[in-house]
């Protein structure tokens, strides 16, 4: 192993930094952590292989879930495109999607990274950011193309059900999006 | 024969619209020429984002960029946003707040009218280099457009000598407009999407009526529509502008709180949240529309507040930019309501989605058969006029023969195109 691939000694100020913020602050602060992550790719992966029916067992009955032009909130504009304020309305946007709308269905791909959790004021709820691309693949022509980039804003609790979104926010840099986004991503 | 030339409309009462119109380069180069800088107004946003003296932003009118500001006067300017030295883009981003606009090329610097009043270098570096002796800086401006405002809305155009703001847009349209903006508001926010359709293409889509029934199912599985109910297509007196409404039905069924729950539902929701609705006009219209030739729609749907503007990038291409706001004195339940509502409109709306999804399906049919033709016959074929009802395609014709008209195109079966006539044939 040369030199520049070792792995260099913990710095212990560091490593203390990392214990307070990392979730689940009780001696496995890094299982905690691995299951947000994994809980926010089970998300993504959710969304690309379509199982729609399932995306709002993500969220608690009173979770929110909002797509916001970053455009729009450097101005200090909350306003979102899509807005949906707890789960039986998350249930009937799917709802709609499938019974009742004209649209081009696509393959959605959800590359998710940087993510960063924090413990949240409460106990057993954290505060989640991540980056996400998300690669649509029109299914007619068979091409795909970068469909949205911006960063996933959250808040997630821990509870009986495991862990659930209480709120979501997907903050979009892509300000002129694609025609097509009926699906929450 | 150039390839727009070769286009043929075969029938006077436009009902037949050759497809290459949606798709052939050429064309949408002379729509930039003939129609986007020609002699008609075109909408560029709202006064209530450039409340102060030197307050900006930067749009588009058809492809040119422009820049839209407030001068110290308080009135408002707008320019071609292109450097009359090198022809530099000036304004380079969304909108902000200057007293002048300087190139960053050559640091030219203009003031809020767009007139030139600073040239580094001018009389050279040390006696070398300089502008000539008789260059004169007020032949040097930014290049104006020509500003009116309707009740708080922007226009500009190219043309030095438009017809009056209030003629262009006639009096069905000035009613919808005062109604809209019967007073203050304030901007919510800003959405923007792309279609990779064409701009008319949107226009015949607004300009139609029959499709809302048919195009938009969710509407009609929620009980919230139907081809019965109190409607009316109003146009200007040349036919190019169509303003179309629909009421409530007087029972209310369409007004639901929460919890209510029209009978007959197809669709059943678990949350009516955005269908909630207030009167806030107090005359039942649950929605009212208005698409103005040629590149804007104003809409009240339901209490959903917008202004669309259609902006062309290609002949398969458009992007919309759809600015939502609400009125200074709204109450804390009201703005919510018009976020929920969001619901049906722009780029994730049940209803905007279909309308761009329509868009694009006739870009996908038209390439290779731009000799083909569509066909506008719901509400008859008859003058274009306005119509009491629902059922109709009259002021899509309408769209097209102003089109016509502004591209210099001649329909095959009848005597050149004669706006003066117009509103006579309408009302006879
Ligand atoms: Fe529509």
């Amino acid at each position: 192993m040369s030199a520049a691939h070792a792995r260099p000694a913990p710095d212990p100020a560091l490593a203390a930094r990392a214990q307070r913020l990392t979730p689940g602050n009780d001696g496995e602060p890094d299982a905690a952590a691995e299951q947000l992550r994994n809980f926010l790719y089970d998300y993504g992966h959710c969304l690309d292989d379509d199982r729609l029916e399932d995306w709002p067992a993500f969220f608690a009955e009173n979770g929110s879930y909002r797509i916001i032009p970053r455009e729009n909130l450097d101005r200090g504009m909350t306003f979102a495109l899509m807005f949906l304020e707890n789960r039986n309305q998350l249930r009937d946007r799917v709802l709609v999607i499938r019974k009742a709308l004209v649209y081009a269905p696509r393959m959605y791909c959800h590359l998710i990274g940087s993510i960063r959790c924090r413990q949240g004021a409460d106990s057993g709820r954290f505060d989640l950011r991540a980056s996400c691309a998300v690669y649509a693949t029109d299914i007619v022509e068979g091409t795909s193309k970068l469909f949205a980039a911006g960063r996933y804003d959250g808040q997630v609790a821990a509870n009986a059900d495991g862990l659930q979104f209480t709120r979501l926010d997907l903050i979009l840099d892509t300000s002129s999006v694609d025609r097509q986004m009926p699906i929450p991503l | 024969m150039a390839r727009w030339e070769r286009l043929v409309w075969p029938a006077s009462d436009f009902s037949r619209v050759p497809t290459g119109i949606f798709i052939e380069p050429e064309v949408f180069e002379r729509e930039q020429e003939r129609i986007f800088q020609g002699p008609v107004w075109l909408f560029l946003g709202l006064e209530a984002e450039i409340p102060e003296p030197g307050d900006y932003f930067t749009t588009f009118g058809g492809v040119t960029p422009l820049v839209v500001n407030r001068a110290e006067d308080g009135r408002i300017h707008v320019f071609v946003n292109r450097c009359s030295h090198r022809g530099a883009l000036v304004v380079r981003d969304l909108r902000g707040r200057q007293s002048r606009h300087i190139c960053a090329y050559h640091r030219w610097c203009y003031d809020l009218r767009g007139s030139l009043v600073g040239t580094p270098f001018r009389r050279g570096v040390e006696g070398k280099g300089g502008l000539p002796p008789g260059f004169d800086r007020r032949e040097h401006g930014l290049r104006p457009l020509r500003v009116a405002s309707y009740r708080g809305a922007i226009f500009a155009s190219f043309d030095p000598h438009p017809e009056p703001l209030p003629d262009y847009l006639g009096p069905p349209m000035r009613r919808m407009l005062d109604r809209l903006f019967c007073k203050p508001i304030e901007i919510l926010g800003h959405l923007r999407h792309r279609v990779d359709g064409n701009w008319k293409a949107y226009f015949e889509n607004l300009n139609d009526s029959i499709h809302a029934g048919l195009l938009h199912r969710l509407p009609v599985m929620l009980g919230l529509w139907s081809n019965t109910q109190e409607g009316a297509i109003e146009t200007d007196p040349l036919g190019r502008h169509a303003h179309y409404y629909v009421k409530y039905e007087e029972d209310d069924s369409a007004l639901m709180g929460p919890g209510k729950s029209p009978s007959g539902q197809a669709l059943r929701l678990a949350d009516h949240a955005f269908i909630d609705a207030r009167d806030e006009w107090g005359d039942r219209v649950s929605t009212d529309t208005l698409s103005l030739f040629p590149n804007v729609m104003f809409a009240q749907v339901s209490n959903f507040l917008i202004t669309e503007q259609i902006r062309p990038k290609s002949a398969e291409e458009f992007e919309l930019l759809t600015t939502v706001f609400g009125y200074a004195d709204d109450d804390p339940d009201l703005r919510l309501m018009r976020q929920r509502q969001v619901a049906w409109l722009g780029p994730a709306g049940y209803v905007g989605i279909e309308d761009n999804e329509a868009g694009n399906l006739i870009q996908r049919a038209s390439r290779g058969q731009s000799y083909a033709h569509s066909y506008i016959g719901y509400g008859g074929v008859g003058p274009i006029g306005d119509t009491d009802h629902l059922v109709s395609e009259v002021s899509v014709r309408g769209f097209w023969r102003y089109y016509c008209y502004l591209m210099g195109y001649q329909p095959q079966d009848g005597p050149p195109l004669d706006p003066a006539t117009w509103a006579a044939e309408a009302v006879s």
